[in-house]
């Protein structure tokens, strides 16, 4: 929204800008073009003027003169100053004194006019007689008999003055021009042509001695007029008044100059702006980029990178190095040091790996991964080569050595993540350090399966599909079936039962465990529950450290007390018994509702004898295992007498052997006095109870 | 008496140079807007710009009499009679002042001024402009002439001005002399001469031969009585302007009769005495008078030529 706004703004501005230059520009152009007829006008004028004045000049040197030329002048100096009143631009208030002074020089034109149309009057008046004097004084002299001496003298004498004073232009010239002409009308004639002549001549005398003064001032008059000064002063006004108007157009063009820059500041800045924000951006681009494909904190390319460098089309293989324990690492040394480790880790790699092609990338947590690309090396040598400088490197933190074991997969098939991490999984349950991925092993399916599996579970739980089997259990003292116990089996979907070895680690895996387990207490207490017949339920060591499966355990137990002293849990040993206290506090509380521990599998796998005494146990089973190769093995059958007697000297009376298949490790089952009989033999799990208690 | 032509002619030899600028010949082709002159010619003769439609322009500016008044004064509606003698319209455009008094600036101005007349043409510029305005004739002119709605006073006057721009006399006997092209006869050519020492030319100069000046009548030898109307001072009350008139043209002056202001000198040689002895204080003897009069014939022109096209 901002960046549109400014965009509108610096558009307005240029827009504003642009506007202003044209309108600037034809103000300018029109101001100008005024300006110059204005002023040609004007100088027109005053040509005029003056050719106005000569006019009047010729015509009163001139006996006569055209009139028209004076006339035409004057109407053509009209004409200009029409034009100039019509300019457009003089309408600004600027004008006023302009206007004032052409208005002045209207008013003196008019007063010019009338004084020239006045003198046109004088003028032939004047003129006419002042030539017809000198003339007359002629035709006298001429035609008359000269008589009178002082007559001619007189008009001799007229004409003299009258020549003096229109030459001079002056009628103060006209010196004793009154006394002639008094002599000259008092003057009597007898003859009637004198008479006449006289009476002529007197009339243009009259005309002269009346009209030459005022002639002469109307004359002089004309030219006073300062018509000249007027047009002089108008125009210097007018340029005055102009350059004041040229600067505010100066102004305009300096407004919009600056508006201009203006807007090329803001787009600039607009711009340096915009490049700062994209170098940030392209910063914060490129960090991210950092970030989200290397790893912080050994600086290898990470998983996300590691995806981006998958190619499908060619040749790669993928060898994904893992640290044994690295939790464990983490625990014992601290995460400093694990984290060191990893640094350290990277390095090593990434200095075995610098002249090849191929990418290592940090994959997770403590997976390393080389992505080979096909051609060049073999990805088995390389991984061994790999595992091999690991194991020659001294991993160090804090100056201390800090022992590190690899564990490498390597698969070629596609999904290459996958399929090597499965590798790897595999590789861990071995002693194994480095695995390729063998797709025979079906790992893929495996996992499909797992999860189906776990949905068989879900499914089951939901729908009460868990359904418990029961194997009898005979004493071998009465050969009477005293006791079951409960197996846990899953009906599928499709109607097939599950075993546990199908489903149970899956459970474990998919925390379905705890729902199973206390389906089968459930089950197992209303299996039980109006008879008199002992029944055992296996729980994990994680059930007993599982406060819900263990309340709910008691709850039942508190619901029907009765049930307590015909219960017995038995528990398989794992190495998870990182604590007895729980376990201690699970056995107290069973004691309370009077309830049996028996130890699965004895003999095999966690086997402890701590535990025979830490968990106040009851019964003991040996693993089938032992049991199985009773008869060929004679060491096998050493260690169950060893069991046997080690058992019984400790307070544990009875004891239960699993997997007895035939009537062969019956007999000798019973033969070494072993309490209890479990086995096919005895008798198979089924979802009832034997309506038989004795076998035979 | 020829003497005194020769000693007046010796005295005014420093002049000679002067003739030439003095009078000038007319010009042979003078710009106009046919349109708008075609226009004012027709409503020239047309009588419906008057009150009664019985006066029209020609009536008193007689094309067939000079474009003067025949009579001696002019008559208006419902034959009123006026004071003064109509001047040529022919030629006027070249005059410095249109009336006798000099009150219009130029010729659009006069020709309002017998439409407004009541005692000419009588009507004011609105019914001027109805008549036209209801003539589907002169509707259609204008609008073609003028691109207005409708008739407008001022185009009116406009057309005719233009009309009369158009009423030029050229190629009179004088001006052809005048150009070189021809010779004129002896007396004219001393009826020329005795113009111009007698002192007519001081007045009757120009390109029309006056019309550029006022002047007094009875200059030298007052009238009888002043002048009662018509002159400067009955339109400005100032004493200076008693008996000065406009200076009229003597262009054509042989078909204008009869003279004078109020056209009380029905013959050339009248007005020639009477205007020698007011004005210039003289005498006329008859072949003085004969002279002046031969030239003075020299000075019609051709009729204008656009009073023969349509």
């Amino acid at each position: 929204m901002r960046l549109q706004f400014k965009i509108y703004v610096a558009l307005i501005l240029a827009l504003l800008a642009g506007l202003t230059f044209f309108y600037s520009k034809s103000r300018t152009d029109a101001l100008l073009s005024g300006h110059n007829q204005l002023i040609h006008n004007l100088a027109e004028m005053e040509l005029l003027n003056k050719r106005v004045d000569e006019e009047i000049w010729s015509t009163a040197y001139r006996l006569y003169h055209n009139y028209d030329e004076v006339h035409r002048l004057i109407k053509e100096i009209r004409n200009l100053g029409g034009e100039i009143r019509l300019l457009a631009f003089l309408d600004s208030a600027e004008y006023q004194a302009f206007w004032k002074k052409l208005d002045k020089f209207d008013q003196l034109l008019e007063q010019k006019e009338q004084a020239i149309i006045r003198y046109t009057t004088l003028n032939s008046l004047v003129k006419n007689s002042v030539s017809h004097v000198p003339g007359l004084t002629h035709r006298y002299i001429k035609n008359f008999v000269n008589e009178d001496q002082a007559y001619v003298e007189d008009l001799s004498q007229a004409t003299s003055l009258v020549f003096l004073a229109s030459n001079a232009m002056d009628a103060e010239l006209l010196i004793g021009f009154n006394e002639v002409l008094q002599r000259l009308q008092d003057k009597e004639f007898a003859d009637p042509d004198r008479k006449r002549f006289n009476r002529v001549f007197l009339s243009h005398a009259r005309i002269v001695d009346r009209y030459l003064a005022q002639y002469i001032p109307v004359f002089m008059g004309i030219l006073d007029i300062p018509i000249d000064k007027a047009l002089h002063q108008t125009s210097e006004l007018f340029l005055d008044i102009s350059k004041r108007q040229a600067e505010s157009v100066h102004l305009w063009s300096l407004l919009i100059t600056l508006a201009f820059i203006g807007s090329l500041g803001m787009i600039v800045i607009f711009l340096i702006n915009l490049d700062r924000r994209h170098r940030e951006l392209s910063g914060l681009h490129n960090a991210l980029e950092q970030g989200a494909t290397i790893d912080h904190l050994t600086g290898l390319k990470n998983r996300f990178a590691f995806e981006r460098s998958l190619d499908t089309g060619t040749d790669q293989a993928l060898i994904i190095i893992n640290i044994d324990g690295f939790k464990h690492i983490n625990n014992f040394y601290g995460h400093e040091a694990g984290d060191s480790i990893l640094v350290q880790m990277a390095a090593v790699l990434q200095s075995a790996l610098a002249r090849s092609e191929h990418g290592l990338f940090r994959l997770g947590g403590d997976d390393f991964g080389v992505l080979v690309e096909g051609g060049t090396d073999d990805p088995q040598m390389l991984a061994r080569k790999l595992i091999g400088t690991m194991e020659y490197t001294l991993f160090t933190f804090d100056g201390n050595p800090v022992p590190i074991n690899v564990t490498a997969g390597l698969s070629t098939a596609a999904p290459l993540l996958e399929t090597a991490n499965q590798t790897l999984n595999q590789i861990k349950r071995t002693r194994m350090k480095f695995l390729a991925y063998d797709p025979d092993v079906g790992q893929k399916a495996r996992m499909r399966d797992n999860l189906r599996i776990i949905r068989v579970l879900k499914e089951a739980i939901n729908n009460d599909l868990v359904i418990p089997y029961f194997m009898p259990i005979m004493n071998n003292s009465n050969h009477r079936i005293e006791r079951y116990e409960c197996l846990v089996r899953v009906v599928s979907e499709d109607g097939a039962l599950l075993l546990p070895n199908e489903f149970l680690s899956v459970a474990r895996e998919g925390r379905l465990n705890a729902d199973l387990t206390r389906i089968m207490i459930e089950k197992s207490f209303k299996a039980f529950t109006d008879t008199e017949l002992e029944f055992s339920v296996n729980l994990a060591i994680e059930d007993i450290l599982d406060p819900e499966v263990t309340d709910f355990l008691f709850n039942r137990l508190e619901q029907s007390p009765d049930i307590g002293r015909r219960l017995t849990f038995e528990i398989l040993e794992s190495e998870e018994v990182k604590s007895y206290e729980a376990i201690a506090d699970f056995v107290r509380r069973s004691a309370d509702y009077e309830c049996r521990i028996a130890i699965d599998d004895f003999g095999s796998g966690y086997s402890n004898l701590r535990h025979l005494l830490e968990l106040n146990i009851h019964t003991l089973k040996i693993d089938g295992s032992l049991i199985r190769n009773i008869m060929e093995d004679p060491h096998a059958a050493q260690a169950i007498q060893a069991i046997t007697t080690l058992a019984h000297k400790i307070g544990i009376t009875s004891i239960v052997a699993e997997y007895v298949c035939s009537k062969e490790i019956q007999a000798r089952v019973s033969e070494m006095g072993i309490d209890y009989s479990q086995g096919f033999y005895i008798g198979q799990p089924l979802p009832h109870l034997l309506e038989l208690s004795m076998l035979d | 008496m020829p003497r005194v032509f020769i000693l007046s002619l010796l005295l005014l030899v420093s002049h000679l140079p002067n003739q030439a600028m003095a009078l000038q010949p007319l010009p042979q082709e003078v710009d106009y807007d046919e349109g708008k002159a075609r226009l004012g010619k027709r409503m020239f003769f047309d009588t419906l710009l008057s009150k009664d439609r019985s006066v029209s322009c020609a009536t008193c500016h007689d094309p067939d009499h000079g474009g003067a008044e025949p009579r001696e004064v002019s008559i208006g509606i419902g034959n009123q009679k006026g004071t003064l003698n109509a001047p040529t319209v022919y030629n006027t455009y070249y005059n410095f002042r249109q009336f006798w008094d000099g009150r219009a600036l130029d010729l659009k101005e006069q020709a309002a001024g017998p439409l407004h007349n009541p005692i000419e043409m009588a009507m004011t510029a609105e019914e001027v402009e109805q008549r036209l305005n209801d003539h589907a004739e002169y509707l259609l002119l204008f609008s073609r002439v003028y691109h207005q709605s409708r008739v407008r006073f001022e185009d009116v006057t406009d057309a005719i001005a233009e009309f009369e721009k158009a009423l030029f006399t050229p190629d009179s006997p004088f001006d052809r002399y005048l150009r070189g092209e021809i010779e004129l006869a002896a007396d004219e050519k001393e009826g020329y001469l005795l113009f111009r020492t007698m002192g007519c030319v001081t007045c009757h100069n120009g390109i029309n031969l006056g019309g550029n000046s006022y002047q007094y009548i009875g200059a030298v030898n007052p009238l009888e009585k002043d002048v009662v109307t018509g002159d400067l001072y009955a339109r400005t009350g100032d004493p200076f302007d008693r008996n000065r008139f406009k200076v009229p043209s003597l262009r054509n002056i042989e078909l204008t009769s009869p003279y004078l202001h109020d056209g009380s000198k029905s013959t050339l040689g009248e007005t020639l005495a009477a205007m020698a002895f007011h004005n210039l204080g003289f005498d006329l003897t008859a072949e003085e008078n004969r002279l002046l009069t031969a030239f003075l014939k020299t000075l019609t022109g051709k009729r204008p030529a656009i009073l023969e096209s349509p």
